[in-house]
């Protein structure tokens, strides 16, 4: 059984006639339908099963009351609801809004900081406002939040009933693409308490998106996403939002890397208590420190004359501080896990298992380049002291040319470690932007490479743009370039498709050849709508 | 099928029930039954099936009477359908200008599994009902079958004394 598939139209309820479908979901049919009165609205035929619930219909009715208690301006307020006696169905039926949603709207491109901002105040102005009521939408995505025009952006949200009719059934394959990628960590656990925690790490995730028009997990950034991976990834360790929009070719402001790590942290005590927070570092990075303008609808939600809701779960830590250990420097680091699956800090490699999900391997951690600089500063000194006309000498090669290797090792440990040839200079902390091209000796008709070096070729399918190593790219990306024995960092660019880091270690005496496969990146990730040999061939 | 007949670019077969015919894919057999008429490539293999039926105006009930069709169908041409039909995630789209509302399953025919198309069009008070199967990456197959679909056409009334486009197998051929 399903919710009723109709044509255009079709009457319901004798009130409403079906103009076009909307969505199908299997459990909920939505249509554009008119009433007889020529209004135009939204009309929801749930699945007829569900209408046998009272558990369920109890819960739809109480979410209705709820959302009608809401400043009107920013919801889609229920009109009508009832059941078709030609389908058996439950329907209700809301106001048709007629602006754009946020899925649409970045489709022409992502959207500035200041008017982020501004979205991001009117949707918490809703979500505070709902949570003070004890109403948690839990189903947050870019297609049920509508943005009204400039100047002010005002958003209206739709869809509050829908993590009900979806926890009715089993999630399918379908709803998991749809709508798993908006997802808390805890949405995956059946046993957890979900509450505003939820709405605002489906916030931060929903930010991402506006800024960068791409989704924050790489396992979303294909259509249908790797549900797989994406499980992984949300319950892993976080990367600082600048970062990752880096990957994905956009540009977010390192200073956002602070409240969007907190906002997206596993563990919910992390997560700031409104959105609002995320709003005002996006709007004081932005310069737009006015206040939010006021409105009719919301005379009394203000930022500065905001009054939070209660702490969720009392007694829990400062929801607006950050715990011990974390920074806002983008070192993600996580708090000791409260049993709930979320990883125990930067320096664990356990395994952590969450109820209902198989054990997954934390990823490697990256070195900080702040842990580097007193290493760095150890060879320095070491290098001036004792060996810089030796590494001078070492450096002057036949021709100038300088290679990597002299350069030193991504590794300042096998430095510090005493080699026999100290590098001359230190590796540079790690600089987000490629510095200048590595000249690389790596032709035989230059002189032989040292004795203790190692002939690498790194390649890529398609070719890379740029090959970095430590930070340094190559100048001829795909040629072999001779590397000391040791660790290093590669990073691969090309245009266009997704930016590939590895961490490679280079053993003596044997020369190394990796291939790298690049990952394309979609324009925009574009709605699935067909499924099968018949239907998407 | 008992009457096997090789179709060519100029075969009409009619759709029982319904006032349309449908070409069916060139070298493909085909046969025209009391309550479908058939085409296939082989007793294994591509194959579409189609009927016509008048269905309920509750959609549940005519989800009910969709699914014994389908199991009707399926049977008759050597199909096995799924256990449950699934009529999830239609897909809308205009084939000869009939808005024909499709759904995919898996099923098997034979010892190959692959995909079972079933489609449905309303015309008028009946619609015209019908599965396809194709094995599992038969791509010709599959085209071969949505092609076809493509080739509904509704019967002009025949003129008195015109007997020359009907040829044996009741079957037309184009003028």
């Amino acid at each position: 059984m399903s919710a009723p598939h109709l044509g255009p139209g079709h009457s319901v309820a004798g009130k409403y006639t079906i103009r076009a479908l909307l969505g199908f979901t299997g459990e909920v049919a939505t249509y554009h339908a008119v009433s007889n009165d020529g209004r135009e609205v939204v009309l929801r035929l749930n699945d007829p099963a569900i209408g046998q619930r009272a558990d369920v219909m109890a819960q739809l009715d109480r979410v209705r009351q709820q959302v009608a208690q809401l400043p009107p301006g920013g919801v889609a307020a229920t009109i009508d609801a009832g059941y078709d006696v030609g389908t058996g169905a439950p329907f209700s039926v809301t106001e048709y809004v007629q602006l754009p949603s946020l899925s649409r709207l970045i489709e022409t491109g992502p959207l500035s900081p200041e008017v982020v901002a501004l979205l991001l105040r009117s949707l918490s102005s809703v979500l505070d406002a709902a949570h003070s009521l004890g109403l948690h939408h839990l189903a947050l995505k870019p297609t049920n939040i509508f943005v009204g025009p400039a100047p002010h952006y005002q958003v209206r949200v739709t869809d509050f009933d829908a993590s009900i009719i979806r926890r009715t059934s089993p999630a399918t394959h379908d709803v998991y693409s749809l709508s798993a990628p908006w997802w808390a960590p805890e949405q995956l656990q059946p046993a957890a308490v979900l509450g505003p925690p939820a709405d605002v790490f489906a916030t931060a995730l929903i930010a991402f998106f506006a800024l960068s028009a791409r989704s924050y997990w790489i396992s979303c950034q294909t259509q249908p996403p790797d549900l797989p991976a994406w499980q992984l990834e949300l319950m892993g360790q976080r990367l600082p939002v600048s970062q990752r929009a880096r990957e994905l070719g956009a540009v977010i402001n390192p200073l956002f890397d602070g409240v969007f790590g907190r906002a997206l942290s596993v563990n919910q005590p992390d997560r700031p208590q409104s959105s609002m927070e995320i709003a005002n570092v996006l709007a004081a990075a932005s310069g737009a420190d006015d206040p939010a303008p006021k409105t009719l609808a919301f005379p009394e939600a203000q930022a500065g004359d905001f009054t939070p809701p209660p702490p969720f779960g009392s007694g829990a830590p400062n929801h607006g501080a950050p715990n011990n250990g974390a920074t806002d420097q983008g070192g993600y680091v996580a708090t000791a896990a409260s049993g709930a699956g979320a990883p125990t800090g930067q320096d664990s490699h356990e395994q952590v298992l969450a109820p209902g999900l198989p054990p997954f391997p934390q990823p490697v951690r990256r070195k900080s380049s702040s842990a580097m600089l007193p290493i760095i500063i150890g060879v320095i000194a070491a290098v001036l002291i004792g060996g810089g006309g030796v590494a001078f000498l070492f450096m002057r090669k036949p021709g100038g040319e300088t290679s990597v290797a002299a350069m030193g090792s991504g590794s300042a440990e096998s430095s510090a470690a005493g080699a026999d040839t100290p590098p001359p200079a230190p590796t540079a902390p790690k600089d987000p932007k490629p510095s200048e091209p590595v000249p690389a000796p790596n032709t035989s008709a230059s002189a032989a490479p040292a004795d203790d070096v190692v002939s690498a070729l790194f390649r890529c399918e398609p070719k890379c743009e740029r090959i970095e190593i430590d930070g340094k790219a190559l100048e001829k990306p795909e040629e072999k370039v001779d590397l000391k024995p040791g660790k290093y960092k590669v990073r691969l660019v090309r245009v266009g498709y997704l930016i590939q880091e590895d961490t490679i270690v280079v053993e003596a005496g044997k020369p190394f050849d990796k291939v790298y496969r690049l990952i394309r990146l979609n324009a925009r990730p574009k709605p699935n709508n067909c499924a099968g040999q018949f239907l998407c061939p | 099928m008992k009457d096997r007949c090789k179709a060519d670019a100029d075969t009409l077969v009619p759709i029982p029930g319904a006032d349309h015919t449908f070409v069916p894919p060139d070298g493909w057999e085909y046969a025209m039954l009391e309550e479908a008429s058939v085409t296939q490539v082989s007793d294994e293999g591509p194959v579409l099936a189609l009927a016509s039926i008048v269905t309920d105006k509750v959609l549940y009930k005519a989800t009910a009477q969709r699914t014994a069709m389908v199991k009707s169908l399926a049977e008759l041409v050597g199909i096995d359908p799924p256990s449950k039909v699934s009529f999830n995630r239609p897909n809308k789209r205009k084939l000869s200008g009939l808005t024909m509302t499709l759904w995919e399953n898996e099923a098997k025919r034979g010892d190959a599994k692959g995909a079972l198309l079933l489609l449905s069009t309303s015309i008028g008070d009946k619609e015209i009902f019908g599965i396809g199967y194709a094995p599992a990456g038969d791509l010709e197959g599959t085209k071969a079958i949505l092609a076809t679909l493509e080739t509904f056409k509704l019967v002009e009334a025949a003129e008195e004394g015109d007997d020359e486009k009907s040829t044996d197998d009741g079957s037309e051929k184009k003028k």
